[in-house]
């Protein structure tokens, strides 16, 4: 459904991304020309390391969360995956410079799972994917109204 | 859009709106329910309610934003004046409505997507009308102010974008005046918050894009809000002088708390921030939870798909056209309304929790989901017209489009708004799941009574019985079910229901319980009433309310007393009025005066025997000292009585070793990294439940963790959120446990002891650590006999405890009215001489007390009910009648029981005014494993007023049982348990403690005051009185209406009595203190009424000159 419904709107977004390259192409050169060579390397490493322990804390994390259902505990670990969701989307997307659309994209497909998962009767598992994609929205919109205003709005025609 | 297309559009919307009105009004009955009460039953009673800044209905009450809805009624009350029945005046005021919602709706979806085809644009206005939200919150709430915000919402909206779009400050003038126009919407401060919050959140979506506007925005923006206050000037104005005034602070801290609103909250977001449903517009309970099969269909698995694809549409289009403005802003507001209408449930809401718990003022929006959720249809319902004709236009040929097209229309206007079009959005199910209409007929004998009182000459009340809550079901030929209507039935001040209004609450919660017995009349004098309005056209049993009958039968009573008459009678309301003994008038001066902390009047009346004929008052103890007055009698009553064994002493000595070693032991506390991982350790070593009294144990062990938690985190002076969540970890803990320890405090099982123990421990940490656990746990420690204030010798008997607060040191009386053999006397657990039945002076200081008497079961039971042997079972469920006193009494059942199959059953008393499905008493009673000893039983309940018998008995029980569907899904039953066995030593006692208050007479009471009042009513907020006041002594003048720092009383050359010398008497009147002796003039006025007065002109001349000024502005532009 979603690769159905992308191809309608495909001529803006494609305009869209050729700004954003333009745009990400000068941030890249000004990058390079900065670039310190092996104190890069060391960041590099930080941030990967970073990254991993993050993933594993949030795997843990998940783990937990599925042998607190299994076992009916009352434990309250989801607060904290949803937080690590939310804080580490935010830092893809504002470290990586991640275009709006993928994560706006990836809440529709959660949305969708979810709504799947509540139509079929699992109304629970279904909350689980709406939690998510809720957090994805969130994220998608806020870097959506950066990036309209970095862009200056794309299709003049809609603008107000 | 060309006009004659849009008049077009109009014009449909216009017959679709009528047509809905011609459905729901086809019977011709007004419509009114839940909290909307009756008000287009007698609109001119309504307006002139909220007329002026004191609403007169009850004892009065200040009418502060209530009053922004005073035009409306007006307007429509002139409606009512020229003969127009009611339900025309309701239906072309939901008309109005509709239309607005529609029109503006659709214009809305215009202005933001012009190139949106008119069909689609329609389909906008069809979801904001009949989306599941307007269906439950808006409509089926039955809140006028409600529906007028909903329609206002987007009409507001559309003309402060218009103006930025034009970049015009006439649209700051327009919304303001609109403003004044939906002011009926706006008597609410969460939904001014709302409209506020929306509109500026728009001022900062285009602050945030537009550079170059920025100054025109923030001149827009401050220009639409000065306006706003200044043409609203008059409710805000009320609005601020009841913040402003000390009776604000009684209004929330005796019905809201900071905890119990965080409370309410939590439940609400846990009920209904379910994101499934709220992206569907839904109110997950009432789709859940309804009896009503239909309303159940919406969870088929058709019609959810439907609603999934509708918002799938609207996440879609923001996905897409996510490079569009318009779709920018209505995305945002959708996302971030479903994230603030779903409150502190997940995801995130922990920031929720932070905010809510630091800034009092969002505690307003306690129940998110009905006010913040008016923003969730208002941003899909452009973004799903928009949305699909995009999708169509762009992916469908011309006869998929119509198809599609086609589909939707049905989805929206027939599916979703099939309960509008059936007007079951104005309907309700009883407790027995039986659909009911919100379709009413007021009796033509409620206008007889109100002409017969109007009729009457004076300043009086009258006092309906039965009486209770704000709730009320009549069975009239057209039924009503909702809050209780007598104001606007009667244009006589009234007290017909309790509600949360400070100092009425408290006088109506001790009438209620004397409803059936003959000391009601106690309260007469006190509150102005002149007369009784028996009604027996109530569905008692659906609110637990008196019967009528029995309510007559003691009615007849009175009259065979000559206590009462009955003066008037009208279908199913009859009229008495009272001797005139005990009809006081509104205003009296009396140097008569009781000091007392007593709630309940009755008791203090019964202690004067000139009562009624002589007039006397009642003040605080506190408020008698501040002005200096020497009371004829001070009474105090204690603040607590409680029962309680004590067979151990209090381990008040121990040491901080000593307790903690006692406890489990905690090594890692919360807050440390490794934390996580003990709570899990303490997971997987649980005893298994088979093994009850090693589970409760280790569980009891697993509390005193947390106990031990909390202290030592407090002695750290750790951050303070981790201590509330340590704390709140304690309670949720104690809350799981308390039904076990209750169930093992009540029989001698072999953990009892260590129950007590541990939990007298845990106190002791607490208050030790300074942690508010301890108020908590302290009155229920006291409650099951644990712990008392002073610590008791240990004794066979039981202590019958009063708690008392002294205000100043003395000598007092202590009167008892009965006593046991043998018995002990304790003050703070110190013995003293015993004293003697009547009266005994001890001498006490200032501050808290406990007087502690030994008590036999003989004196404070009365056995009614004795079995020795019974046989039971599911199949021969046994019960048997028992006689209720007229007052609500508690009752103490014990038995010993044993099983020889089932796991428990239940013990019930059900009253003959309560529910048969509802009894006022129910418990299970379990053999945790071991049905076949005997174990012993005991509990207490108490009947409520206005019964009079009741049938005790058992019942069976059911458990609930829950199986795994799919490995993830849960599908859970509650089935009955069957049961069988024997019952021994069955008692059923009524239990009531001695009496006993403190009293301390200075002397004589005068034989009556010489002293005269007469007055003139210019308006509820102002009155005219003469005094002719025949004696130096100081006394004090009461006014029986509803106690209130803004009224104040001048003398005829403007000197005010100062508020020192204003306070609080009789429970809920005002009272001030007079000295001066002669005859002289005084005024007495509700002062926010002048207030009122200056704001209702600048109100008034303000939007005369913003009319005015925008004809000019627009006449000279045309030019």
């Amino acid at each position: 459904m979603v690769d159905i419904c992308g191809s309608i709107f495909v001529g803006h977004d494609n305009m869209a991304q050729k700004k954003i390259n333009k745009k990400r192409f000068f941030f890249e050169k000004e990058y390079k020309f900065n670039d310190t060579g092996g104190l890069l390397n060391i960041r590099r490493l930080i941030n990967l390391g970073l990254v991993s322990i993050f993933f594993a804390f949030f795997i843990v994390l998940v783990v937990l969360q599925a042998w607190v259902i299994f076992t009916d505990s009352g434990l309250t670990v989801s607060p904290l995956i949803y937080w690590m969701l939310f804080l580490g989307l935010a830092a893809y997307v504002v470290k990586k410079s991640m275009i709006s659309s993928l994560a706006l994209k990836l809440a529709l497909v959660l949305y969708i799972i979810a709504s799947l998962f509540t139509i079929v009767g699992l109304a629970g598992v279904g909350e689980i994917f709406m939690k998510v994609s809720l957090i994805t929205w969130i994220v998608g919109l806020g870097k959506a109204l950066i990036e309209y205003k970095n862009v200056e709005g794309i299709d003049n025609n809609h603008r107000i | 859009m060309s006009k004659l297309s849009f008049y077009k559009h109009l014009f449909v919307i216009f017959i679709l709106a009528l047509v809905l009105i011609l459905s729901w009004f086809r019977s011709g009955y007004i419509l009114g329910s839940a909290e909307g009460g009756l008000p287009f039953n007698n609109l001119q009673n309504h307006a002139n309610i909220m007329k002026h800044a004191w609403a007169y209905p009850a004892f009065g009450n200040p009418t502060s934003i209530s009053i922004a809805t005073y035009p409306t009624y007006f307007i429509l009350s002139l409606l009512e004046k020229i003969g127009i029945p009611g339900f025309i005046i309701e239906s072309f005021f939901f008309l109005t409505v509709l239309m607005v919602a529609g029109v503006s709706m659709y214009l809305l979806t215009y202005e933001f997507f012009p190139k949106t085809k008119e069909m689609y644009i329609f389909l906008a206005v069809l979801l904001y009308w009949f989306n599941p939200f307007s269906w439950v919150s808006v409509w089926n709430r039955a809140l006028y102010n409600f529906m007028v915000f909903w329609a206002y919402l987007p009409l507001a909206l559309l003309l402060f974008y218009k103006g930025i779009k034009v970049k015009d400050f006439r649209y700051a003038l327009i919304i303001a005046l609109s403003s004044v126009l939906f002011s009926f919407g706006l008597a609410s401060v969460v939904f001014n918050l709302v409209l506020w919050g929306l509109l500026l959140y728009t001022t900062l979506f285009f602050l945030f894009f537009d550079k170059k506007d920025r100054v025109f925005l923030i001149k827009y923006f401050l220009l639409t809000f000065l306006l706003f206050c200044v043409f609203n000037f008059w409710w805000i104005s009320q609005l601020f002088s009841f913040v402003a005034s000390p009776i604000s602070n009684v209004v929330f801290s005796s019905f809201v708390s900071s905890v119990g609103n965080l409370e309410t909250f939590s439940a609400l977001s846990k009920d209904l921030g379910v994101l499934v449903y709220l992206t569907r517009f839904m109110h997950r309970t009432f789709f859940t939870e309804a009896p009503i099969f239909w309303i159940r269909l919406f969870n088929s698995p058709l019609i959810v798909l439907g609603q999934f694809l509708l918002t799938g549409v609207v996440f879609l289009t923001i996905t897409m056209r996510r490079s569009l403005k318009p779709v920018l802003f209505f995305g945002t507001i959708f996302v971030i309304s479903i994230f603030l209408t779903k409150g502190n449930a997940e995801p995130l809401g922990e920031l929720f929790n932070y905010a809510f718990s630091r800034v009092y003022a969002l505690q307003v929006f306690r129940n998110p989901f009905e006010k913040i959720g008016f923003l969730i249809p208002l941003a899909a319902s452009p973004l799903f017209a928009y949305g699909l004709f995009e999708i169509n236009n762009r992916v469908l040929d011309i006869r998929r489009q119509k198809l599609v097209i086609v589909i939707s229309y049905i989805f929206i206007g027939g599916i979703m708004a099939f309960p509008f079009w059936k007007g079951f959005v104005f309907s309700y199910w009883d407790n027995e799941g039986k659909i009911k209409s919100y379709e009413v007929k007021v009796p033509d004998y409620y206008r007889d009574v109100d002409t017969w009182f109007s009729d009457k000459t004076g300043d009086f009340r009258f006092i309906s019985l039965p009486l209770q809550d704000e709730g009320i079901t009549y069975d009239w030929e057209i039924p009503y079910s909702g809050i209780e209507p007598s104001s606007t039935l009667f244009k006589t001040s009234n007290i017909s229901f309790n509600t949360t209004i400070p100092f009425f609450n408290t006088f109506v919660n001790a009438l209620s319980k004397y409803q059936l017995d003959e000391r009601m009349l106690n309260f007469f004098p006190f509150s102005n009433s002149k007369y009784l309005v028996l009604r027996k056209d109530i569905d008692y049993q659906a609110r637990r309310m008196a019967n009528p009958e029995t309510v007559r039968e003691k009615l007849q009573d009175l009259v065979a007393k000559k206590l009462i008459n009955r003066v008037y009678e009208s279908g199913k309301l009859e009229v008495y009025e009272v001797e005139k003994n005990w009809f006081w008038p509104k205003f009296y001066i009396t140097g008569n005066i009781y000091s007392t902390n007593e709630a309940d009047l009755a008791k203090i009346y019964e202690l004067e025997q000139d009562f009624p004929e002589n007039n006397f008052v009642t003040l605080g103890i506190v408020e008698g000292n501040k002005l200096g007055l020497e009371s004829e009698k001070t009474i105090i009553s204690p603040d607590e009585v409680l029962l309680q064994k004590v067979d151990t002493p209090t381990p008040k000595d121990l040491s901080e070793e000593d307790i903690l070693s006692r406890l489990f032991h905690v090594e890692h506390l919360p807050g440390q990294p490794i934390y996580p991982l003990v709570r899990i350790k303490e997971k997987l070593e649980e005893v298994s439940r088979s093994d009850y009294y090693g589970w409760l144990i280790y569980r009891n062990g697993i509390l005193g963790k947390r106990a031990v938690e909390v202290y030592k985190l407090r002695n750290k002076r750790a951050n303070e959120m981790l201590i509330l969540n340590t704390e709140e970890n304690y309670k949720k803990e104690f809350e799981k446990l308390t039904r076990e320890i209750t169930s093992m405090l009540t029989q001698s099982s072999p953990i009892s002891s260590l129950l007590r123990d541990s939990l007298l421990y845990h106190w002791i940490l607490f208050d030790r650590a300074d942690s508010p656990l301890s108020e908590l746990l302290e009155p229920i420690l006291s409650k099951w006999g644990i712990k008392p204030k002073f610590e008791l010798p240990v004794s066979d008997k039981d202590y019958v405890i009063y708690s008392f607060t002294i205000p100043y040191p003395g000598k007092f009386s202590l009167v008892l009215d009965k006593l046991s053999e043998d018995y002990k006397f304790l003050v703070d657990g110190k013995l003293i001489d015993q004293p003697v039945l009547g009266r005994q002076n001890i001498d006490l200081n200032e501050g808290e007390h406990e007087i502690a008497i030994t008590t036999d079961e003989r004196t404070i039971l009365t056995p009614i009910l004795v079995k020795e042997t019974e046989g039971i079972s599911n199949r021969d469920l046994k019960n048997w009648k028992i006689d209720i006193p007229d007052m609500p009494t508690t009752f103490k059942v014990e038995f010993d029981y044993r099983l020889t199959s089932g796991e428990g059953f239940e013990t019930q008393f059900t009253q003959n005014i309560d529910w048969k499905y509802a009894p006022v008493y129910s418990r299970g009673v379990f053999t945790y494993g071991h049905g076949s000893d005997w174990r012993h039983w005991e509990s207490e309940f108490t009947s409520t007023a206005g019964a009079d018998t009741g049938l005790f008995g058992f019942s069976v029980t059911s458990k609930k049982e829950c199986e795994k569907v799919w490995l993830i899904k849960e599908r859970c039953l509650n089935k009955k348990i069957d049961f069988q066995g024997e019952i021994k030593n069955l008692t059923l006692s009524k239990l009531s403690l001695p009496g006993l208050h403190l009293e301390k007479e200075n002397a004589k009471f005068n034989t009556s005051s010489d002293s005269i009042v007469i007055w003139n009513k210019i308006n509820p907020t102002m009155y005219n009185l003469k005094v002719n006041k025949k004696t130096d002594k100081p006394e004090l003048l009461v006014f029986s209406e509803l106690y209130n720092p803004q009224w104040e009383i001048s003398f005829d050359n403007h000197s005010e009595i100062p508020d020192e010398k204003h306070i609080l008497v009789n429970d809920y009147a005002n009272g001030w203190l007079i000295e001066k002796p002669g005859e002289y003039e005084l005024t007495l006025e509700f002062t926010p009424e002048r207030l009122l007065d200056k704001a209702k002109n600048i109100s008034f001349w303000s939007t005369f000159a913003g009319v005015f000024l925008l004809g000019m502005i627009t006449w000279r532009r045309k030019k």
